[in-house]
């Protein structure tokens, strides 16, 4: 099972300078430089665990992690994912230079991703609650091995 | 005849062979209209089409094994994926003639579905549910509209509020949905999906077509086995490997009909084409629309038209005989100016929104030509 939570700028003209990102998390304690993809995006690798954070330079930010430990979507929280991309947005000082477009997005893919998708509709909502106070919760489900979830609010998100 | 099928699968970590349940219910041909009241022939086809339709989720949609019952003409499939952890609950409906209303489904389809979505999310409330509907006919405008909104709910981004509000011109919408709790009803319709106009013709073409693919020859009459395998059944489990026992074939599909493709790199060039070709003409590289300035090019006609026209109408309207007339006219070209500039701020608004999306639109593609072409390019 893959989970991706995936947040981005509120304008879609501003980018993200990954060349200075790069910089700041090469040999940093917390974050390992998988990739860079010059006009593309930059892959991070939490250290000592399973999350990758990928950054593209037109302003969207990826949290994901793959799980195939059995029960694996139990142990996957989505707070956990969120708290992830409040670190990291803290880290880089990326939220005090950009406003985030008010909205979260979660994406599940795997045999299992519908099933997943209400194993975890309380968490989502939660999260919603949280980040967002009023939100639509939308799905975007092409097929059964994977599914698209939008929380959506009119409000400034809470991060 | 009646039919219950029910399949049942189990954890691949459990045991070693994957087990599909699958259950068709059926009631008694006395109270149920669809063809049970009609001629022998037209009752034997109904039957017909049910066998047809669990040899089809058997064969088609590979199912591991199924539990069948036959009692009436109507049935019910279920169809229980272990490594999907979801559950679907299939009823069939076989018509002479018409279509499928709004009306019968709230009777005699939502009821049995309900009680089955009940059941199902007391056992295991963690599993996908679904309820499809398959029948031979097409849908009526109503039974539509609604499948339409339920398909929309799951794969295209439609919010519940917008769901029920553009069903609220559906007389029996509000009865399905009284009395029951709101998250569970909700997660119903999410996972209610249908297929219409299944024709028997059309049914029987993709089982031909699956067996064919899997090089077995023979394919009619290896259906015709199936089927009346399925029949003399009457009660109890059948299992795919029962059909490839039955037809001493294996049900696997030929190795070229698995394999991926692979593109040439003309393929490739078309591809890339034919999304700058979308970009080029859904997405934009426009700036952001000052929406001020959309507004004022709408609504500055507007005022200056309705100044005029007022003061032209009130000056020809001196006259007593048609001052009513005139205050008339001038009530109206007020109103019309003020609708109108309310439809200019909602235009601009749009205008606004659809950049935004547009513009998303082509970072997208950029972001998949960008991600594509650069593959495998040190940086």
């Amino acid at each position: 099972m893959r989970f991706e939570l995936d947040v981005s700028l509120e304008k879609p003209t501003e980018t993200i300078d990954l060349t200075f990102l790069k910089k700041l998390f090469l040999n940093h304690k917390s974050y390992e430089v998988l990739r860079h993809k010059l006009n593309n995006y930059l892959l991070l690798q939490s250290s000592g665990e399973d999350f990758k954070i990928r950054i593209h330079e037109d302003g969207r930010i990826y949290v994901k992690i793959d799980s195939d430990i059995k029960d694996s979507s139990k142990k996957v929280l989505l707070k956990d994912m969120f708290q992830k991309l409040k670190d990291f947005l803290k880290e880089t000082h990326l939220s005090n230079h950009h406003i985030l477009k008010n909205e979260i997005n979660f994406s599940f893919y795997g045999p299992t991703a519908h099933s997943v998708f209400w194993e975890k509709y309380n968490e989502l909502n939660q999260l919603g609650d949280e980040a967002l106070i009023t939100y639509d919760l939308r799905t975007y489900a092409e097929d059964n091995d994977s599914i698209y979830v939008k929380l959506a609010s009119a409000n400034q998100m809470n991060i | 005849m009646s039919g219950n099928i029910k399949q049942t699968r189990e954890s691949k970590e459990n045991s070693p062979r994957v087990h599909t349940e699958m259950e068709i219910k059926g009631s008694n041909p006395k109270l149920s209209g669809d063809f049970g009241e009609k001629s022998g022939v037209s009752s034997e086809y109904g039957y017909y089409y049910q066998k047809l339709i669990a040899a089809y989720y058997l064969i088609v949609q590979e199912a591991r094994e199924i539990e069948y019952e036959a009692d009436g003409e109507d049935v019910t499939i279920i169809n229980e994926a272990p490594n999907r952890d979801s559950i679907e609950y299939i009823q069939v409906k076989y018509m002479e003639a018409g279509s499928f209303s709004f009306t019968k489904f709230t009777t005699d389809v939502f009821p049995q579905f309900w009680d089955a979505f009940i059941k199902a999310l007391e056992k295991d409330s963690s599993k996908a549910i679904y309820c499809s509907l398959v029948s031979n006919v097409a849908w009526g405008k109503d039974l539509k509209l609604f499948m339409d909104r339920c398909f929309k709910l799951q794969k295209s981004g439609l919010s519940l509020h917008d769901f029920d509000r553009s069903l609220t011109i559906l007389r029996r919408y509000p009865s399905m949905k009284s009395g029951r709790n709101p998250e569970d009803f909700r997660r119903f319709i999410w996972g209610l999906n249908t297929i219409t106009s299944f024709s028997p013709d059309y049914v029987r073409d993709k089982i031909l077509k699956y067996i064919s693919e899997c090089g077995i020859s023979e394919p009619h009459s290896k259906l015709a086995l199936i089927i009346n395998h399925i029949s003399e059944v009457g009660q109890g489990r059948i299992t795919r490997r029962q059909i490839e026992d039955l037809i001493h074939s294996n049900l696997t599909l030929a190795k070229s009909r698995l394999d991926k493709p692979i593109y040439s790199s003309a393929q490739i060039s078309n591809i890339l084409e034919g999304l700058n070709k979308a970009n080029s003409n859904y997405g934009t590289r426009k700036k952001i629309p000052d929406t001020e300035d959309i507004i004022r090019s709408m609504t500055s006609p507007i005022e200056k038209a309705s100044m005029v026209f007022i003061n032209s109408l009130e000056e020809k309207g001196k006259t007593s005989d048609i001052r009513g007339e005139c205050i008339e006219a001038c009530d109206i070209i007020k109103s019309d100016a003020q609708k109108a500039k309310e439809h200019a701020i909602a235009i601009a608004d749009l205008k606004c929104k659809l950049w935004m999306h547009q513009i998303k639109y082509t970072q997208r593609i950029k972001s998949m030509q960008t991600t594509y072409i650069n593959f495998g390019e040190d940086k």
